[in-house]
């Protein structure tokens, strides 16, 4: 979470030019009437809170990806580009599908950050179904990459119903990711065989209606709530009550707050996770 | 081949080992467990000890004991907060025995997702070279019929086998999707329009399944898909059915009800019809009049059927 501007700060240009700046490269692209449109949604009390929670939003550019991704692989103890210099058998797996997408779009990504996009390196990168096949045992490495792990939990569900099997024979595993809570490194790592690797570790303070949050009075945490129950009565805090405000450029996490992006009868989001 | 008599593991001996240094087996993780059978299990294991050793074997690589069987004791005897419980020991399996071991002893449940072990399924037949149902089915103590299922799902890209194990359960597609297309993508008619690319027609079938149009509204739809491939086969429409079905894949709003042929519908009915009057035909030719000859009801039924059969050529203009 950044550092909102203070209470008195007002919604003028120059604020309307530094969100821009901010969100520029959002997959659904951000424009001054969409922000403008977004806070009237609240009442005119309340703007001024919603405009310091936009302020606040932590925004993952597609650069900042990249160099997180490239950051990430170049720590890992064993390896190499050279092949030869490598430390046995290293694979690279999409760890999840991507909406409407082929499935491997954050590898892709991955390849392209990496440079690893040229025909000498496609053995190293091989699908989940792959795995059983190749039988990585314990001198080998398997990358599962995805974007974000917001609780961990469905990473590490899918560990017990999926990839333990898929990896039997007791390989390195690491999922690596742009950006994951604390909750999230803790339980991969205490309920899996994996490591969880990431570019951002997001602990409590990133969560909006956490104690640690500072930024915002308790009064200002309610009333935003008032509209998160308005955009999505189901998860007025968004998924497992996580409460952040984190948007990557390809796609916000549904784990950030519904006003962000979700889209309702009664909410239009500035960070919509689905569009046409 | 081998057979299930070579898979078992010899007995090193029986000892205790610290609950804490053993590890479910991962060749079979998706053991789902009910509540109330692990509570009796507790209860029991509380009052009187675990009485039949778990067998594990030493995993040289990792340098740990691995559960071949047992798994239920162990999870009770963690929960209660056992330090030992005894175990037999034996050989270190190879990965055949060791999957087929976890086979044997674990029932496929209904609600298992089966890409995993369509998976498994695939390392044996390449493991053993035998890609016999039967003898598959023997080893691993599958059904024939689980063992065809996995073969369907092994016969997809990896692209769409992925599909079946993405981690999010919303974006995940059930195997049952993929065994129901099955039969409309290999047909050998519909392969060999010209139009016809499989991966394409996977997506976009993949499309219309989550499409809000609805136009599957179940995996089953597929089965009216291929009955309508085949009445049009049976009915010579073959060119009409590929336009048709070309619109259907490629346009998501088009409805199954668009690759009807009328023509090709009635006459798989007559068809059925005239199966159906064929029946009728043999009884009659076999009725023994003497035997019957008091059952009023049946001459009168038959006079109905007479007279309902001359109406009906009358209408037709078929009556000679």
């Amino acid at each position: 979470m950044q550092k909102p501007l203070g209470r008195e700060a007002p919604i003028n240009n120059a604020r309307y030019n530094r969100w821009l700046a901010a969100f520029s490269g959002y997959v659904s692209e951000v424009t001054r009437s969409k922000v403008e449109l977004w806070l009237e949604q609240f009442g005119e009390p309340e703007r001024p809170i919603a405009a310091r929670v936009l302020d606040s939003v932590l925004f993952i550019g597609h650069q900042q990806i990249k160099t997180k991704y490239r950051e990430l692989l170049l720590g890992l103890s064993g390896w190499n580009q050279d092949a030869i210099k490598r430390k046995g058998r290293w694979f690279f797996v999409p760890f999840s599908s991507s909406v409407g997408e082929s499935g491997d779009s954050m590898v892709h990504v991955f390849r392209m950050a990496t440079g690893m996009t040229t025909r000498h390196y496609n053995n190293l990168f091989v699908h989940r179904s792959d795995l059983v096949r190749l039988r990585p045992g314990p001198e080998d490495t398997v990358v599962l990459i995805d974007d974000f792990s917001g609780t961990g939990r469905q990473a590490s569900t899918a560990w017990d119903d999926t990839f333990a099997e898929l990896l039997a024979e007791g390989p390195q595993v690491y999922l690596m990711v742009v950006a994951a809570t604390e909750v999230a490194v803790n339980a991969v790592q205490n309920n899996t065989e994996m490591q969880l690797i990431c570019g951002t570790i997001l602990d409590h303070r990133h969560d909006f209606f956490s104690d640690k949050c500072k930024f915002f009075a308790n009064s200002e945490k309610t009333k935003i709530e008032h509209y998160c129950k308005l955009a999505s009565p189901r998860n007025p805090r968004g998924s497992d009550a996580s409460g952040l405000l984190v948007v990557l450029a390809h796609r916000c996490p549904n784990n950030s707050l519904p006003i962000l992006h979700t889209n309702s009868q009664n909410w239009s989001a500035l960070f919509p996770r689905q569009f046409d | 081949m081998a057979s299930a008599q070579k898979m078992t593991t010899p007995t090193i001996g029986v000892k205790k080992i610290k609950t804490n240094d053993l590890v479910p087996n991962p060749h079979n993780p998706r053991i789902l467990f009910d509540r109330e059978p692990m509570d009796i299990l507790k209860a029991s294991i509380k009052r009187v000890g675990i009485l039949v050793p778990l067998t594990v074997y030493f995993d040289k690589k990792k340098k740990r004991y691995v559960i071949l069987d047992g798994q239920r004791r162990w999870t009770c005897a963690s929960a209660i907060g056992l330090d030992e419980v005894p175990v037999n020991q034996v050989d270190e399996p190879s990965l055949v025995q060791n999957i087929v071991t976890m086979f044997q002893i674990h029932k496929l449940r209904e609600d298992w997702e089966l890409m995993p072990t369509a998976l498994k399924v695939e390392l044996l037949m390449s493991e053993l070279n035998d890609r016999n149902d039967a003898r598959l089915a023997e080893l691993t103590g599958l059904d024939e019929a689980v063992i065809t299922r996995c073969k369907k799902l092994l016969s997809y890209s990896r692209e769409f086998q992925d599909r079946m194990l993405d981690p999010d359960p919303e974006m995940r597609m059930k195997a049952d999707f993929f065994i129901e297309l099955y039969p409309v993508i290999h047909d050998r008619e519909v392969r060999a329009f010209d139009w016809f690319k499989e991966k394409h027609v996977i997506n976009k079938m993949i499309e219309k399944y989550f499409d809000e149009s609805k136009t599957i509204k179940s995996v089953t739809d597929f089965r009216l898909v291929k009955q309508h491939i085949t009445h049009a086969k049976r009915a010579n429409q073959l060119t009409k059915l590929s336009s048709r079905l070309e619109r259907f894949v490629n346009e998501i709003s088009v409805p199954i009800s668009h690759l009807e042929i009328q023509s090709a519908t009635v006459h798989a009915e007559a068809k059925a019809l005239v199966k159906k009057i064929s029946a009728v035909e043999d009884l009659l030719a076999e009725l023994d009049i003497e035997k019957f000859y008091g059952e009023e009801d049946l001459w009168q039924s038959m006079m109905r059927l007479v007279k309902l059969m001359n109406a009906k050529l009358k209408a037709a203009d078929k009556r000679r």
